[in-house]
């Protein structure tokens, strides 16, 4: 046993490199540009300046420029917990940096105070990118603000080609004022050594497994924490509603097949099950939180405007009852709930009553009635046992659904969960988000086949694995 | 197999019951906490509230002292200079009270407040509240009045602003504003390790910034750009003690650090974090001007329509901006009339919808080169019916890019007419008929007039205008073939200059430069001039234009300009938008202003019908 799941855990690398790969290339190979963020409020076009600059700045931080295999071998390297060094990561010593410091200090022409701390800091990137002691590319940093024209040395020195414009309107500027210029250089250095994030192949190092910035710059281990969650709280509720509700309806119209509660749970069940969740859910705010007809629940969100100041639990002072932030949050769970079982009820259903008939049928459960085995007996010591298999099957597939979320719920009850993160993050082509939603989801559902190799072992004594 | 209670099942048991005793224990002791440190927070926000109370009466003590006697000033008679004067104004209604909150709301979760990067209108919403700059336009002159600038001076050859800053002025932590910090925020926008790549090409132009002394700011401009002036004054500022804790990594990634010298403030900007539903902004208690009306303005995040709608007719939203569709429905509800009061207006700001008619498609010249062809397209297109129909009366058809309420536009053109016959001669004038009888037109060599029209696949607005001018087309005998597509994809196309005609807004500021969509220089490298839309005498108006310092000349520019678009149509320039916004009966002083809506710090709750407390 121990080896098996020591091999299919093995196994579990390459099968989540080749999810993994398969995604990154769809997603990379696909049309569409990256200015899809400057939308403003109404869907137009804003009145950008330079979406060059913007293209440029992406393209600069997810290596876009590079061959796709790259790409992906760099978004590899970046979550696995040995690799590379990215040249941002490079820490300088204080030492190091004041040594720079120095330097740079006794340039004639820098004289402000902003334009040294800029110059340090493209110094230091500089020195990551190049792999150099920060002195020395402070003193090569100090010659280009003498004499601007050596920073296209430089420039190149940093695979960055110079853009000929940028060259022509630079030398004209160097004729007219050496100040203007070397800040002009400054500033493309700067810019250039900014936003340049390379591997440092000389040093592989074992490290935390970065998932990488979503397009709005936030890391996007960050984003998935905020919204797992959320998301984990909506399935832990109704996948059990789900369960208990669908199992014990299964086993009831096993037991008094083709009876009126057989059938009307069954036509019930397939009901509900085709009904669209997009309707139910604008129906259920729409007449039961609405003040012109009933308002028992909330509109939206998960806690009150005031959850804030609520006690956790309820209580009831003179002045009244409060619910209280546990409550509250019930309370304002029921429509979603509601929304995401009523759906779900069929399949299950329907399912544990094929499982238990089957196994009614068969001889053994003739053999324990003619023994004189209660009905009750037979049905949930024998044949519920012997039915579990299927559901187990079921089960798991649903566990990584625990870690996806609904879009379509989750937009009708302005709750921010995993389904419009990953949604969005599609649309928008946000690579890491995408990727990294990917890459976690991935693993939970391998992992999830693998509890449930092991779990037949245990429930069935047939199935082995030596 | 025996079925009896045995020691293992007891131990069981009790463990599990000890288990669930001690979470609930667990769960009322942490009650007792919370409750303790609301209680904390309740007496130390009372506190706050007495001691601001002190320093005002402190304040007008000693304004008393210098001058007794000292009556408070009518509206009219208070100080022009004094940007308070309309906030004032509202302060002597009768009925006017401090308190209650202002609850907004928006129709997407807002992702980062954190200002400079990545900012979109959600999230200068926001800021607007949090962090001021120099110089504000007013509503309704549409002229700068100072703010945290008392006054300022332009050089003659335009290039040179020189502020001097009020000496009151403090953050929301008490911090005095100084010259200092004006710099910093103009050195922290353009550090290249701060991801913020549309900001700093916006301030491009700026040369540099210094201070002279702790109260007086200079902002050296590299060229006499007209827009100059408004970018110095707009700049918002933001404090260097709080801000330079930070590295420039954190500041790309960090969601919430909002922080300013405005009425509000965020509760604790390093612990914001996004998804919660809602964003709130607290009353900033040392704000160094008039006490700010509301306890606190709350933006809640309802994603779907319909509950933004019953949320709001249920009372629980002050404000809302209905959809067309929504708007038709609840034109003549009763229940709403009695809620609420309807706002309908135009702004300036608003923005307008066109169709491009791309003029060069991968080096080739396309059909829509022909300025006649272009003019009888747009001749073709019923624009008062489209506003009227597909917009539901809120819309009002645009000769240009500029707004009829904005100085730029020229009173004098009027938009081209519908006639369907004048289009058909233009078309036939410039060789297209229909030669071989199947209802189309063809040009000389027989080719089919076929444009495919691509525009966003999300919005069914625009679905609807492109099906709208199918059948304007067909009439004509021009075949128009829908195309939506997925935003990036269009993007990308846009980018490529690969398609026929596109149909896209604009969104609108006050005085805009067309620099970016019509100089024929904006058309290679990813400029917005997509359209390759060349017109020499326009290029060198613009160019002239943008550096003439002179508002009077420049307008007279900006008209001619203005006449050239209006007969070179390379847009065919559609509607302006028109925007309804119901704000609840219960917000007093709510007035329609030249620039939209007044300020919400204008508006107020009296005492009788506030609903909402912080406590």
């Amino acid at each position: 046993m121990l080896t098996y799941i020591v091999r299919r855990l093995l196994l579990l690398i390459p099968t989540l490199l080749g999810v993994t790969a398969v995604v990154f290339f769809i997603m990379a190979l696909s049309p569409g540009a990256y200015e899809g963020l400057n939308l403003n409020m109404e869907g137009a076009q804003s009145e950008g300046e330079e979406a060059r600059r913007i293209r440029q700045h992406f393209i600069r931080r997810y290596g876009l420029d590079l061959p796709v295999m790259v790409q992906y071998g760099r978004w590899l390297n970046q979550i696995s917990p040995i690799g590379f060094r990215m040249s941002s990561q490079v820490q300088f010593s204080d030492s190091q940096k004041s040594q720079a410091s120095t330097i740079l200090d006794s340039s004639t022409v820098l004289t402000e105070d902003p334009a040294i701390r800029r110059a340090l800091d493209a110094t230091l990137s500089i020195a990551a990118y190049l792999e150099e002691e920060p002195d020395r590319t402070a003193r090569r940093l100090a010659d280009v603000v003498e004499e601007p024209e050596r920073g296209f040395d430089l420039l190149a020195q940093m695979d960055s080609d110079v853009d000929e414009t940028f060259r022509q309107e630079f030398l004209k500027a160097r004729e007219a004022d050496l100040h203007e210029a070397s800040s002009h250089m400054l500033d493309q250095l700067s810019f250039e050594a900014a936003t340049k994030n390379r591997i440092l192949f000389t040093s592989p190092t074992v490290k935390w497994p970065d998932l990488g910035t979503s397009l709005r710059g936030r890391p996007v281990t960050e984003l998935l924490l905020e919204a797992v969650p959320v998301t984990l709280l909506l399935n832990a509720i109704s996948i059990p509603i789900i369960y208990v509700v669908a199992i014990l309806a299964g086993i009831f119209a096993a037991r008094y097949r083709g009876r009126w509660f057989d059938i009307s749970s069954g036509i019930v069940f397939l009901g509900l099950w085709s009904i669209p969740v997009m309707w139910v859910g604008v129906m259920l705010i729409g007449f039961l939180a609405n003040e012109e007809f009933i308002r028992w629940f909330p509109t939206a969100g998960l806690h009150d405007l005031k959850a804030q100041q609520m006690p956790f639990l309820p209580r009831a002072p003179e002045s009244g009852f409060e619910r209280g932030w546990l409550l509250d949050t019930v309370w304002h769970l029921i429509l979603p709930v509601i929304c995401l079982t009523y759906g779900g009820f069929a399949v299950m259903a329907k399912l544990t009553r094929a499982s238990l008939l089957e196994n009614m049928a068969a001889d053994y459960v003739r053999t324990a009635r003619a023994k004189g085995v209660s009905d009750h007996d037979v049905l949930f010591r024998h044949v519920l046992h012997n039915s579990l298999l299927p559901l187990i099957t079921v089960l798991v597939g649903i566990l990584p659904a625990m870690f996806a979320g609904t879009v379509i719920i989750e937009t009708i009850f302005s709750i921010s969960g995993m389904g419009k993160l990953g949604v969005e993050a599609a649309f928008m082509k946000d690579r890491e988000l995408v990727m990294g939603t990917t890459l976690i989801g991935g693993s939970i559902g391998l992992c999830a086949e693998l509890v449930r190799d092991v779990w037949y072992a245990m429930a069935d004594p047939r199935v082995s694995y030596e | 197999m025996e079925n009896r209670f045995g020691l293992k099942d007891l131990i069981m048991t009790s463990l599990f019951i000890v288990l669930i005793v001690s979470v609930w224990l667990n769960m009322k002791q942490r009650d007792r906490q919370r409750d303790e440190l609301q209680d904390m927070k309740q007496s130390l926000g009372e506190q706050a509230t007495e001691l601001t109370r002190i320093r005002k009466m402190l304040e007008s003590g000693a304004r008393v002292a210098q001058a007794p006697g000292l009556e408070i000033p009518n509206a009219s008679e208070l100080d022009p200079t004094d940007p308070f004067t309309r906030i004032r104004h509202s302060h002597q209604a009768e009925d006017y009270a401090v308190g209650g909150w202002l609850i907004n709301v928006f129709g997407q979760t807002v992702g980062k407040i954190t200002p400079i990067v990545d900012t979109d209108a959600y999230q200068s919403k926001i800021e607007g509240h949090v962090v001021e700059s120099l110089a504000v336009r007013d509503p309704d002159s549409l002229q700068f009045q100072p703010w945290i600038a008392k006054s300022w001076e332009i050089s003659d050859d335009g290039k040179t602003f020189t502020f001097d800053l009020r000496t009151d002025v403090s953050f929301s932590d008490g911090e005095v504003l100084t010259a200092r910090d004006v710099v910093y925020t103009f050195e922290l926008t353009m550090n290249p390790e701060i991801a913020a790549p549309s900001r700093q090409s916006y301030y491009a132009t700026i040369h540099r910034v210094f201070q002279v002394g702790d109260h007086r700011v200079v902002f050296e401009m590299k060229e006499p750009y007209f827009k100059g002036f408004e970018m110095c004054a707009g700049l918002g500022i933001l404090p260097e003690h709080f801000y330079s804790r930070f590295t420039p990594d954190q500041f790309n990634k960090e969601p919430g650090l909002l922080f300013g010298s405005g009425p509000y403030r965020i509760q604790e900007p390093e612990q914001w974090k996004p998804g919660t539903g809602v964003i709130e902004l607290l009353r900033n208690e040392n704000y160094w001007g008039p006490r700010p009306t509301f306890d606190r303005i709350v933006y809640r995040e309802i994603t779907d329509e319909t509950a933004r709608l019953v949320t709001f007719t249920n009372g629980d939203l002050d404000v809302f901006a209905p959809s067309p569709e929504q708007y038709q429905k609840l034109k003549d509800d009763e229940r709403v009339d009695h809620l609420a009061t309807w706002y309908e207006y135009e702004t300036i700001t608003g923005g307008y919808r066109y169709v491009g008619w791309n003029q060069m498609r991968q080096g080739k010249v396309t059909r829509f080169a022909d300025r006649r062809v272009r003019q009888a397209l747009t001749m073709l297109t019923n624009r008062k019916e489209m506003c009227q129909r597909l917009m539901v009366g809120l819309a009002t058809v645009t000769s240009g890019p500029f707004h009829r309420l904005g100085n730029q536009a020229n009173p004098s053109i009027e938009p081209w007419p519908y006639d369907a016959a004048r289009a058909r001669a233009l078309l036939k004038e410039s060789g297209f008929e229909d030669r071989d009888g199947d209802g189309v037109i063809e040009d000389p060599d027989l080719q089919p007039f076929l444009v495919k029209l691509i525009y966003p696949a999300s919005s069914t607005n625009y679905q609807q205008m492109a099906l709208y001018l199918k059948d304007a087309f067909a009439r004509a005998g021009v075949v128009l073939e829908p195309d939506p597509l997925e935003w990036n994809v269009m993007l990308q196309r846009i980018n490529q200059r690969d398609f026929d005609a596109i149909t896209l807004g604009w969104s609108g500021v006050i005085e805009s430069d067309p620099y970016q969509i019509f100089h024929s220089s904006q058309i290679e490298d990813g400029g917005h001039n997509y359209i390759s839309y060349t017109n020499t005498e326009l290029d060198e108006l613009i160019e002239r234009a943008r550096y003439t310092p002179s508002e009077t000349a420049r307008m007279k520019m900006w008209h001619r300009c203005h006449q050239i678009l209006h007969e070179d149509q390379p847009y065919t320039f559609l509607f302006t938008r028109r925007a309804v916004t119901l704000a609840n009966k219960r917000l007093k002083n709510v007035h329609l202003v030249k620039l939209g809506i007044n300020s919400d710090m204008e508006w107020y709750v009296p005492l009788t019908l506030q609903k909402w407390s912080s406590n």
